[in-house]
């Protein structure tokens, strides 16, 4: 398995720009070979490598439970603000 | 300090440092002292990463920083669970599967030797100056408790600390963490209640709240983007996720807490438990900052809370024109407020209108008085920029509350400096001895390597302490020790970046990023209004910058690149 993430996302005519970046992150999908932002979609190891979390079966649904709770903390601490405003 | 508050206080302390040690026995090879044997538990390692970030500091200051400037100092912990998230899915895993002692290891390993040098000597002088603005926090409370100079009660401080951590190790910090953390919570608690409690009959919770909103202390979220503004929600979430990534990712003091796990999964939510917890704790600390602001309402607070410099002032001629201001000042925004509660309770829209605007301008009477007696204090030979923002929780504490809490108040402050300046101390020593002494004398015995580690954390626990008395000049400590953090971590973070996302890049490219990223920091800080959550944003994006442009234009420089490290099987 080969190629990157971006590959994907970029316009398949690129800029000198859009070439170099490519060429940075040009990266096989396994193992340590990611780009990070590689991290946030996809789990950085195989799932053999690690343990499960001890809740909600996956780390990628505990990451996004947790993205869901910061975003229930800001609108709760705008609407607190707007209360006492 | 009554008796009472004293066998709280010793008996807390003490009950500390001897469980913490109990733990730590066994200590006596490189691995235990430095990393615990790899055996600790999720729920120690993310309360002592929680204790070593809340130091006295946060008690201190944050309260402090609420008082004056309201709450939206909780947005900057809003890029925290992110920048969690992030390094739980990339950097825990990595530093795990590589078995490195230090963030730095890893570096050579990916790039060079010069590179993990270079990283190393940033931290070094960061951490360093951070340990002793960490002592310098509860020598302050010692100084205004006990009426010693601050001299004396930074020395003091170090001595406890410093020989805590060379006889423990981490695990003995981290033991002693978990217990201090609990304490903390409770004194924060009990802050909280005692506090309200003290507020006048006539005023209720509901009230208090009602008036530190209006008096604009419940500010808890800005929108308005602003370069030069340091707290709002974009610098939060932002600026703030690029610090924490480089605090938590890059620093030695956080990384070596989690590479402590007994697993990847251990370490990581150990990492996650913070993401939840760490924002609703800000919010809560600073909320016991706006009701002792509400308490203030009603009780005269002094013109300067650092009753030193207030005792000094007193002497000069100026000073009965500035102290008849301020007692005017106070009785009318008393009574503005007083007609405040009462319109609220009536549910008088246009008298709380008209009531709120007499407070303001109450308020700003009081804020030049205040302004005024800073002056005097910088006319009198005080510091240039004087601020008494760390001493407003202090005064509050041992003038208001009773007896036994007091003590277990200080006993909190004392706890979570003590875990704090250890945490920190012992990652200096480690990286010391691992990424410096062991490179220049390698092969030695584990002994040799154990004893150079506690020679080198009484080194930096002497360092620590002779920093301790730049402290007073940076104004709000919990500003302070954030700023000079924010002045090496991008460097670092851009560093991380480009070693586990650009794998091209290599290790004279990133060597010459990182001092560029330096430079950039500097000129921002020295040259520039910028606010310094910024400079994590800016100092990673010139390292990756500079390096990419580097090894685009110089492929050759890619020569020195090494493989990633790969997980060992």
């Amino acid at each position: 398995m080969g190629g990157s993430i971006l590959n994907a996302t970029l316009p398949p005519k690129s800029f000198p720009a859009v070439r170099a970046l490519r060429r940075f992150t040009r990266v096989e999908t396994t193992g340590l070979r990611h780009p990070i932002l590689y991290y946030v979609l996809m789990p950085p190891v195989p799932p053999d490598h690690d343990d499960p979390p001890p809740f909600l079966g996956t780390w990628r649904r505990v990451y996004t439970a947790i993205l869901i709770y910061l975003g229930a903390i800001i609108a709760a601490s705008y609407l607190f603000t707007r209360a006492y405003r | 300090m009554r008796t009472l508050d004293w066998i709280v206080l010793v008996t807390s302390l003490v009950s500390i440092v001897a469980y913490g040690l109990y733990r730590s026995r066994g200590s006596d090879t490189v691995d235990r002292y430095l990393l615990a044997g790899r055996s600790m538990p999720w729920y120690a390692m993310a309360l002592s990463i929680m204790a070593t970030q809340a130091s006295a500091i946060t008690f201190i200051s944050t309260t402090g920083q609420s008082y004056v400037d309201g709450m939206r100092f909780v947005q900057f912990y809003f890029g925290l669970p992110i920048a969690m998230v992030i390094l739980s899915a990339t950097v825990v895993p990595l530093f795990h599967h590589a078995k490195v002692y230090t963030a730095y290891e890893y570096l050579e390993k990916r790039f060079d030797g010069k590179t993990r040098t270079l990283a190393s000597l940033i931290f070094l002088c960061q951490r360093g100056l951070s340990a002793g603005l960490t002592i310098y926090a509860p020598a302050l409370v010692l100084s205004v408790i006990l009426g010693w100079p601050e001299r004396n009660t930074t020395l003091l401080m170090g001595v406890t600390v410093v020989s805590y951590t060379v006889l423990g190790g981490i695990k003995a910090v981290t033991w002693s963490d978990v217990q201090q953390m609990c304490i903390i919570f409770l004194g924060l608690l009990v802050s909280l209640i005692t506090v309200i409690v003290l507020l006048p009959k006539t005023v209720s919770f509901g009230d208090a709240v009602f008036l530190a909103g209006a008096a604009g202390r419940l500010n808890a979220v800005t929108t308005n983007f602003d370069w030069n503004d340091r707290f709002n929600i974009w610098s939060g979430l932002l600026g703030g996720t690029f610090l924490f990534l480089s605090y938590f990712g890059c620093d030695q003091s956080q990384v070596q807490r989690y590479l402590t796990g007994k697993s990847v999964a251990q370490s990581r939510l150990s990492l996650l438990f913070n993401a939840v917890a760490k924002i609703p704790m800000q919010f809560f600390i600073l909320f016991i900052g706006a009701m002792v602001f509400v308490f203030y309402l009603f009780i005269q607070p002094p013109l300067l809370f650092e009753h030193t410099e207030l005792a000094r002032i007193q002497g000069r001629i100026e000073y009965p024109a500035v102290a008849d201001n301020y007692q005017r000042a106070f009785d009318r925004r008393k009574q503005a407020t007083m007609a405040l509660v009462d319109a609220h309770h009536q549910g008088n829209g246009a008298a709380v209108e008209r009531e709120i605007g007499e407070y303001r301008q109450a308020q700003r009477q009081i804020d030049d008085a205040r302004t005024q007696a800073s002056q005097l204090v910088t006319r009198s030979g005080g510091g240039k920029d004087f601020s008494d923002t760390n001493y407003i929780f202090l005064s509050f504490v041992t003038k208001y509350l009773p007896v036994g809490i007091v003590g277990l108040v200080i006993a909190v402050i004392f706890a979570a400096t003590m875990s704090a300046s250890s945490g920190e101390i012992n990652s200096l020593a480690t990286v010391t001895v691992v990424d410096m002494y062991r490179r220049i004398r390698p092969g030695e015995s584990d002994h040799h390597y154990v004893l150079a580690s506690r020679v080198a954390t009484l080194f930096w626990g002497a360092y620590a302490v002779l920093f301790a008395g730049w402290g007073k000049r940076l104004g709000p400590l919990i500003v302070a020790v954030n700023v000079v953090g924010s002045l090496f971590y991008g460097s670092l973070l851009g560093c991380f970046v480009l070693a586990f996302g650009f794998r091209k890049v290599g290790g004279t490219a990133t060597f010459v990023g990182m001092l560029a990223g330096e430079a950039a920091i500097f000129w921002a800080f020295k040259f520039t209004n910028i606010s310094w959550l910024w400079y994590n944003v800016i100092g990673c994006a010139v390292v990756v910058g500079t390096a990419l442009a580097i090894t685009y234009f110089s492929p050759a420089s890619a020569a020195t690149t090494r493989p990633h490290t790969p997980l060992p099987e």
